[in-house]
């Protein structure tokens, strides 16, 4: 709990703090900071394009059209790369949930013997990489080229999100719980069940959303990744393939050629692969408040 | 202590072990390409013209030319631009290609995608897991060397492309001959690229009247610059300018004529600026007056792409801007819901030139696609390729792949015998967005319509957008003018590796360098440029040029 | 025990010590293995995942140390020893590229590491969870922004020329700023808006541990009569101490490190002074000038670098009493 509900308890009564303005303000002033860039983006992807190359919408969109949503639409894959990068996200968050806490609680237990030896096997990894072909290579070694699972195998490990699930299970979960627990006869994996995860739903929730967005953002490997199989683009990357396409130059190549400047695409490619998450995102905030902690410990 | 030196040997253990797991992976080749012996010797050299009708293979005594005994898998490469809704290995002209070619030849063709943007990423990744396609091919001959030096080229024997590819042959012979010989051994083939170009450089027409001239007044740079000069204080706006990056062009204006041969040879070169010539000397000192006194955009340096140039024709701030002209440009259109009084002209091509020189420039070779043949590729497969390029060659082939099929994508002819386009058609022969350009790139890089004046007369209605007809008329015309001095980059028949080493760096040294000077102070100009070049030579390019003068010197350049 | 009544017979007895102890350590581990074998059987997952897929492409670490041609792969190529590190130490830009890269990721460190904690912290005091909610999705906002647009963004409003923020300025009355057209301004501005990009997602992880901190604790605080401040210093903070500490070591090992994209984003060829840093480098020789074993080569330094910090970091940090990473 944030101690929100408790202090509202004692305080029922609040006294007008000028602090709570300034920190209010200062809130606002950085949302707001954040926010007008974004609307700048929506308005650009509203506008014609000749405004646009001249740099002269701001907030608000000149000459409104939109056009460029129309062309996003127009495609009919791009629903089914929707579907596609859907199930790969879900998987893929999923997938990385179970392996992160199959490895943080084991390594949260301070007497687990290689301890050491084992976080820093996995810490390795979050600094040492081979390079780009080496990890092609591997990919198509194990027959993971043009298939959904190239985008979701190899990310699932993260040693990031590990570490930092560790660090919570130490610094949330007291010892005094696991000891009663397994006092009580209970083995780890019931532990885990009964106990850490429940209390871990904050970090849970936090690891699950680095997750998802990481996922749902990225496109440099399935760029590299999905050659054949383009049933199976993600959704950003053919919204990459969009905006490229709309920004190459054909020389010496005749009609049938759109040469729309792409600075409006690019707007609205940046909105549609964004208003997702942000719809999805108000639904899970509410894990990110701890359930209240039952019958804690009296120390 | 104890721990973290445990920690380590443990680790390094681990790693040694799956180190030398790996390795073994890697050695073996994937089982995709069938392999019979990988790289064959030929036994003639480069540049012997084939025996007349003889049937000399290498190899075998058998003869392929009219298919293979048994199923030959045969990888091209194709550019995946992406396009929404084709998929370039599986769509009705590879369907097409399959049935006409690969059923009739016993062959089974199948396409490799290469991203257009990350080709040369795709073809290492495909490459280093032996997965690359039968044909390794770039536009660019730099990067082209690159392949060869990478050695992952096999060398060819001409007299097996004049067999199996007697009109492919025909075509490129010289091309080929003249242009593929690397090192004394025959690497590479080509397709052929017809003498055409819509690159031109537009003028605001009405920012020029307004300040009491005439565009055909511009017949040297002194007369541009003193028109810019009317309209900075007019208040009409500057010169359109750019980042100047690796296309390294721009010293050809500023040359003496005519051109000394060995100075051609050791300096000009796309990718690597020639910082330390008089004729680079004479281009800065322009673009320092043009800077300092205001009559060029000002942020020209951030202008590192074309749609920022163009953001600033658009808006009106500029009144020039260069592009490869076609007939959906939005150009115009865009320009004048900015500016609705704005008139536009092409520049005469002697603006650009100081008074006394001549409208020097470089000539495109007469080559487009650069391509080799993966040294994992078998003979049969080798064969193969010539087959698919002889197959290709075929007029009636090309045209189909194209223009389509008469009856759906176009109806008819027209006098010239260009197709009449069936506009929205939307069959299932419908050609990709680029006209199929990435199939038919392999044999030729143009469309073409009988001989060159036919074939200007088709593009013409290709490139003109409706109204500016009479800009691409001057286009062309202006071309008809600069032609005698326009002359190809010189072409070196060993890699010079200096130039893979350094250009990235000199690149990025020479923008430094460069813009410095421009934008420093007219007085400060001598000193700074002394300077500059010395960094220069000393980051490479001395190298570079040593390198390419005993090249030179050695005859290793083509005449 | 048994071993304590040993130990008092001595001379040929001694053996029999050896023994019993080894037998005890035997059983002591036994013992632990079936009390604690869960952990292990829960560790092969991951275990199973990092081997296969981060383990496996790390022989290619070896091309540092070769003259990579791609058709003689991995192993056929040359081996050059340590001429790749000596071509890249003594590069001209590399010691230019060393300062700023450790420049720009200690300013980074400083700025983009604290702006989240501080933003959460005062997240953490707003009462109105509505307002709270509403503020958080719009401060995530810039998270998805991709950095060659945040770019085009940073030079239409800062722009020398044209910017939106310079035309206000000089309405009002003042003279234009070279927010990312002079070197010293560069760096400011690169800071600031890092900050700005990053300082939203970032309150995410903090806050979260914000949650975990046990609510007595602020009770006890507020009935000693600790006001807001000294909650957030005596309560708050130190209960998020253990995460700080965490992601602090992580991203000291990334101090060789940086983004390319940001830097790729906000440059000029004009305004060079900082700009060139490590990933820079490694994207200009691999992927620009296809030199993979120079990449190869940059990218294993760097790491190197990384972990001797995480090392020597996690032991301070280990002194200072906190847990650490190892």
């Amino acid at each position: 709990m944030q101690g929100s509900g408790i202090i509202r308890a004692v305080h029922h009564r609040r006294r007008f703090d000028p602090w709570d303005v300034v920190i209010y303000s200062a809130i606002a002033l950085a949302s707001l900071a954040c926010l007008l860039p974004f609307v700048h983006v929506v308005a650009k992807s509203l506008s014609t394009d000749a405004y646009v190359i001249a740099n002269k919408v701001f907030l608000w969109p000149e000459g409104f059209t939109i056009e460029a949503y129309q062309k996003i639409f127009a495609d009919a894959s791009i629903i089914r790369s929707l579907y596609v990068t859907i199930f790969i996200t879900v998987t893929f968050t999923v997938l990385g949930m179970i392996i992160t806490t199959c490895a943080a609680y084991p390594l949260s237990r301070r007497n687990l013997k290689g301890n050491a030896v084992l976080t820093f096997i996995f810490m390795f990894t979050l600094y040492f990489g081979g390079g780009i072909i080496p990890e092609y290579i591997n990919i198509s070694n194990l027959g993971l080229l043009d298939t959904v699972w190239s985008l979701i195998l190899p990310p699932a490990f993260s040693a990031f999100n590990l570490l930092i699930m560790r660090t919570s299970i130490r610094s949330n979960i007291p010892d005094s719980l696991e000891e009663a627990a397994r006092i009580d006869g209970a083995g780890h994996f019931r532990v885990l069940l009964t106990i850490v995860l429940p209390l871990s739903k904050p970090i849970i929730a936090t690891l699950s959303l680095f997750y998802a967005v990481g996922r749902w953002n990225a496109y440099q490997d399935a760029l590299f990744y999905i050659k054949y199989a383009t049933e199976l683009r993600p959704l950003q990357l053919k919204l990459y393939y969009l905006v490229v396409q709309a920004s190459e130059s054909f020389q010496l190549e005749m009609t049938n050629v759109n040469l729309s400047n792409p600075e409006v695409l690019k707007a609205s490619v940046v909105v549609f692969a964004t208003v997702p998450i942000l719809l999805v995102y108000p639904f899970i905030q509410k894990y990110f408040v701890q359930g209240v902690l039952i019958g804690a410990i009296k120390e | 202590m104890k721990k973290l030196v445990l920690l380590l040997a443990v680790f390094v253990l681990v790693l040694g072990v799956l180190v030398a797991c790996s390795g073994n992976k890697n050695n073996e080749p994937a089982n995709n390409t069938s392999n019979t012996g990988g790289n064959t010797t030929t036994t003639t050299g480069g540049g012997t013209s084939p025996s007349s009708g003889g049937d000399t293979n290498t190899g075998g005594e058998a003869d392929y030319r009219n298919g293979f005994p048994e199923r030959v898998t045969l990888e091209i490469p194709v550019y995946d631009r992406a396009f929404e809704g084709w998929n370039v290995t599986d769509n009705y002209y590879t369907r097409w290609i399959q049935k006409e070619f690969g059923d009739k030849y016993n062959v089974e063709v199948k396409f490799t995608p290469i991203g257009r943007s990350t080709e040369v990423q795709d073809y290492q990744q495909l490459l280093a897991s032996h997965r690359a396609p039968d044909i390794i091919m770039h536009y660019d001959m730099p990067q082209a060397l690159n392949y060869y030096a990478s050695e992952v080229m096999q060398p060819l024997d001409v007299n097996e492309i004049a067999h199996y590819a007697p009109t492919y042959w025909n075509n490129m012979k010289d091309t080929i001959e003249r242009y593929g010989v690397i090192e004394g051994k025959q690497m590479f083939f080509f397709a052929k690229r017809p003498n055409v170009s819509n690159w031109v450089t537009i003028i605001r027409k009405d920012w020029v009247e307004a300040v009491g001239m005439k565009v055909e007044d511009l017949t040297s740079l002194e007369k541009f610059n003193e028109m810019l000069v009317k309209w900075r204080d007019a208040g009409l706006g500057t010169a359109g300018g750019s980042l100047q990056r690796n296309v390294f062009n721009y010293s050809y204006a500023f040359r003496n004529w005519p051109v000394d041969p060995e100075t051609h040879a050791i300096y000009t070169d796309l990718s690597v600026a020639d910082f330390t010539t008089e004729a680079t000397e004479k281009w800065l000192r322009n673009l320092n007056y043009q800077y300092n006194n205001k009559l060029i955009d000002q942020e020209f340096y951030l202008r590192d792409d074309a749609n920022k140039v163009k953001a600033e024709f658009v808006a009106g701030r500029t009144g020039t801007y260069g592009e490869y002209i076609a007939s959906n440009t939005d150009l115009f259109e865009a320009v004048k819901k900015n500016n609705p009084e704005a008139e536009f002209a092409v520049i005469p091509p002697y603006a650009g030139i100081p008074e006394g020189g001549v409208p020097q420039g470089r000539a495109d070779w007469p080559f487009g696609m650069i391509m080799g043949i993966n040294y994992e590729s078998s003979d049969l497969e080798r064969i193969a390729v010539w087959l698919y390029l002889e197959w290709m060659s075929q007029p009636e082939n090309l045209f189909a792949l194209q223009n389509g099929f008469d009856g759906m994508n176009y109806n008819g002819l027209d006098e010239h015998g260009v197709p009449i386009k069936n506009e929205g058609y939307d069959g299932e022969a419908k050609l990709s967005p680029n006209n199929n350009k990435d199939y038919w790139c392999l044999v030729i890089e143009a469309p073409s319509y009988g001989t060159e004046e036919q074939t200007i007369r088709a593009l013409k209605s290709f490139w003109s957008p409706p109204g500016y007809e009479y800009i691409v008329e001057d286009m062309l015309k202006y071309r008809e003018e600069v032609l005698p001095y326009q002359y190809p980059d010189p072409l070196f028949t060993v890699p010079i590796e200096s130039v893979s080493k350094y250009k990235a760096d000199l690149n990025n040294l020479f923008q430094e360098l460069y813009l410095d000077i421009v934008m420093s102070p007219p007085d400060q100009f001598d000193a700074k440029y002394e300077a500059a070049k010395k960094r220069f030579l000393e980051a490479g390019y001395q190298e570079i040029i040593d390198e390419k003068k005993a090249a030179y010197d050695a005859g290793y350049i083509l005449e | 025990m048994k071993v304590e009544g040993a130990s008092t017979q001595i001379g040929g007895e001694g053996s029999q010590i050896v023994i019993d102890a080894r037998k005890l350590k035997r059983k002591q581990f036994r013992s632990y293995m079936v009390q604690n074998w869960q952990l292990y059987a829960l560790l092969v997952i991951p275990l199973g995942f990092a081997l296969t897929f981060k383990y496996a492409p790390l022989s290619g670490l070896i091309l540092a140390f070769k003259d990579y041609k791609i058709a003689r792969g991995f192993w056929g190529s040359e081996w050059v020893g340590f001429q790749v590190f000596e071509e890249i130490f003594r590069h001209r830009e590399f010691l230019r590229a060393l300062r700023n890269t450790l420049l720009l990721n200690t300013l980074d460190l400083i700025f983009s590491f604290t702006a989240p904690i501080l933003l959460a912290l005062l997240l953490n005091e707003i009462r109105h969870t509505a307002y709270k909610r509403v503020n958080q999705s719009l401060l995530y906002l810039p998270h998805f922004l991709s950095w060659p647009i945040i770019g085009a963004l940073a030079y239409q409003l800062l722009g020398l020329g044209n910017g939106l923020v310079n035309n206000l300025i000089e309405m009002m009355g003042g003279e234009r700023i070279p927010f990312l057209q002079s070197d010293y301004h560069w760096l400011a501005s690169y800071v600031g808006i890092g900050v700005w990009a990053s300082m939203g997602w970032g309150t995410i992880i903090y806050l979260a541990a914000i949650s975990g901190v046990n609510p007595e604790l602020y009770e006890a605080a507020t009935v000693d009569g600790a006001g807001r401040w000294r909650r957030m210093w005596y309560v708050t903070l130190p209960g998020i101490r253990a995460t700080i500490v965490t992601l602090l070591i992580l991203n000291l090992g990334r101090i060789m490190g940086g983004s390319f994209e940001q830097i790729y984003a906000l440059q000029n060829k004009a305004t060079t002074e900082f700009t060139t840093t490590i990933p820079v480098l490694v994207y200009r020789w691999g992927i620009e000038g296809g030199n993979f074993s120079r990449a190869t080569a940059v990218g294993l330094f760097q790491s190197v670098v990384g972990l001797i910090l995480i090392l020597i970091a996690d032991r301070i940090a280990k002194k200072l009493g906190e847990d650490g990473l190892l």
